[in-house]
């Protein structure tokens, strides 16, 4: 007996929206790549795999929509046999009991479910709102500060000059004696988010490092120690600072943070950059 | 509260993207299998020593390199192309650990701490170990159970030799349309699941910082490394990302780390849901008590026979 679905009334409305799904899906893949939106969400070497990824559910869809239109016309003109599927998946000869719907043995679930077509509306129904439409909160930057105390410096380190030094490539060098010993006593200037602590002379610059995705970000934190108290500025804002470069120990814990010792008029409030990534 | 709101939405689209290109190549593959490949091919590639074909199957991942959300619509359509069910799973949890990406992304991010190189070589034997028992014992539950394991759309059909003759006399373009089908279902049926494990993720990390992870994760051994687990399996990390932010707690023993990057990439809530397309909940609870107490045993090896300074920053 060959297996068809003639007689399932749901099954092109079942196709339909699948093929509806796949291409709005498609679509906003190639839209969330073209309007930028993905420096959000993904480091760029992904950004082309989700273009590609939109491109190929476009390209899938005309390809299965065309097949299915061909289906369709058949089962108008030659109503008087099977329809539905050319490839015939033979059941038990003696097979001469009901069949659950995800039960007939073969890949396919005939049955319309709304509830699974209403989930994947979520990221078109997103995209339609210009969401997401900011990288993470300021709040979520405060919560991710690290508020532990400080060591002392230990020892006076000498000014080694000027440097032109990246956010990330200091924090890490936070990790590595090899690196704290090179790097401490430059000075340098850095741009990131303000994240206040409880001293008024004393605050973290925040910038998130991100490897694949939003979902795995991990913060990047630069302490600043100031002379004098700093200005008050708003947990959204950005400031760069200008600073001599000195790493301290975690009280307590064999850890180190990257701190920069300066004054107030070296903190300033200065434009942010479009995301918070670096 | 809308702060909050947008940094879930932010978190959600982000898992959701980037697990969106894999799950359409591995829709793609799925059709592919299904409609161009016959059955005898793959049946006769698999050893017919079983210890051997686990053995195997454990290291496909370095021939194919297959993430664990593209991973699990090609397994399905394996199994249904007659593939024996302890290969598959030893593929699907090997392959997103043991293959060329994951092994260099881990290297990387391990590379500026203390004997690194002995973490990529940890992860890679614990995946191992882990994959090959499993695959072992589940091998003996389905010679028990046999295909009741498995949901039907993933069963092997005695029907498809049929569709292997058939096949092979279609035309180009009712292939084509065939393996579009396929594809088209395979990616609806994947993606409804990974949208959920998405949110509940995404969820669940409302509630944790960078720091409170590794304030949690320097306790007491057992209940650190279970702590560690327990956020590999909520945070839902792809296995290329994974070590980067194992290795952002830096000041984590070496086997807190290694618990959470070998078990992540076998079991978490956005696979959850994905395995429910393919496995009954025997065969799932199966998997993740096999997954879950080997990782935590040794785990618990590794740290009181692993010299302490190992996977430490260089200080």
């Amino acid at each position: 007996m060959a297996h068809t679905h003639a007689a399932d009334k749901n099954y092109y409305l079942d196709q339909i929206c699948s093929l509806g799904a796949c291409a709005a899906l498609g679509v906003v893949g190639v839209l969330m790549y073209t309007s930028g939106k993905l420096s959000l969400l993904l480091t760029a070497p992904f950004h082309p795999w989700v273009l590609a990824g939109g491109i190929t559910l476009l390209a899938i869809a005309l390809v299965r929509g065309t097949y299915l239109w061909r289906l369709a016309g058949r089962l108008e003109v030659e109503c008087d046999h099977d329809h539905g599927h050319d490839h015939h998946h033979k059941h038990d000869e003696h097979c001469d009991h009901e069949h659950a719907v995800d039960d007939c043995g073969h890949e396919h679930s005939h049955a319309w479910t709304p509830a699974k077509y209403a989930l994947l509306m979520l990221p078109i129904t997103l995209y339609l709102l210009e969401l997401p439409n900011a990288a993470f909160s300021a709040d979520w930057a405060n919560r991710q500060a690290d508020q532990s105390a400080l060591e002392g410096p230990g020892r006076a380190v000498g000014d080694k000059g000027a440097k032109v030094l990246g956010f990330r490539e200091l924090s890490d060098a936070a990790g590595d004696a090899g690196k704290r010993n090179y790097f401490e006593g430059h000075t340098v200037k850095l741009k990131g988010m303000f994240v206040k602590l409880g001293m008024p002379n004393e605050f973290t610059l925040m910038r998130l490092k991100m490897n694949c995705c939003a979902a795995d970000v991990v913060p990047m934190q630069v302490r600043i120690l100031s002379e004098d108290k700093v200005g008050d500025f708003a947990r959204t804002d950005w400031v760069e600072v200008e600073g001599k470069v000195e790493f301290r120990k975690v009280a307590g814990k064999e850890k180190y943070y990257a701190v920069l010792i300066t004054s107030s008029d070296k903190v300033k409030k200065t434009d942010p950059e479009a995301t918070p990534y670096d | 509260m809308e702060e909050k709101a947008k940094d879930f939405i932010l978190t959600f689209t982000s898992i959701f993207y980037e697990a969106l290109p894999f799950i359409i190549l591995g829709s793609i593959i799925a059709g592919v299998l299904e409609h161009a490949i016959p059955k005898h091919w793959i049946t006769r590639l698999v050893p017919k020593n079983r210890i051997a074909a686990i053995g195997l199957s454990c290291l496909l991942g370095l021939v194919f390199p297959m993430c664990e959300c593209g991973i699990v619509p090609i397994m399905r359509r394996l199994l249904r192309k007659g593939l024996p069910l302890s290969c598959c799973t030893a593929y699907m949890m090997c392959g997103p650990v043991i293959n060329p990406v994951v092994i260099f992304s881990t290297w990387v991010a391990f590379s500026g701490f203390q004997d690194g190189w002995i973490m990529v070589a940890l992860r890679i034997g614990m995946a191992f170990v882990v994959g090959f028992v499993t695959a072992n014992i589940i091998d003996r539950q389905h010679q028990r159970f046999g295909n009741d394991l498995l949901v039907p759309a993933a069963r092997p059909n005695a029907a498809d030799h049929d569709d292997d003759d058939s096949a092979n006399q279609q035309g180009f373009s009712t292939k084509l349309g065939l393996i579009a089908e396929t594809t088209v279902h395979d990616f609806i049926d994947i993606t409804v699941f990974l949208t959920l494990g998405a949110l509940l993720s995404a969820a669940c990390r409302l509630f944790f910082t960078t720091q409170d992870i590794e304030n949690l994760g320097n306790g007491f051994p057992v209940v650190s490394i279970l702590i560690m687990m327990g956020l590999a399996i909520v945070l839902c990390l792809c296995s290329e990302a994974d070590a980067f932010v194992a290795a952002s707690f830096s000041m984590l023993p070496a086997a807190h780390k290694l618990a959470f990057l070998v078990l992540g990439p076998m079991f978490d809530l956005k696979l959850y849901f994905l395995f429910t397309r393919v496995f009954r909940p025997r065969l799932i609870w199966t998997i993740v008590t096999c997954v879950a107490v080997q990782t935590l045993l040794y785990s618990l090896l590794v740290h009181y026979t692993l010299p302490s300074h190992v996977g430490l920053p260089k200080n």
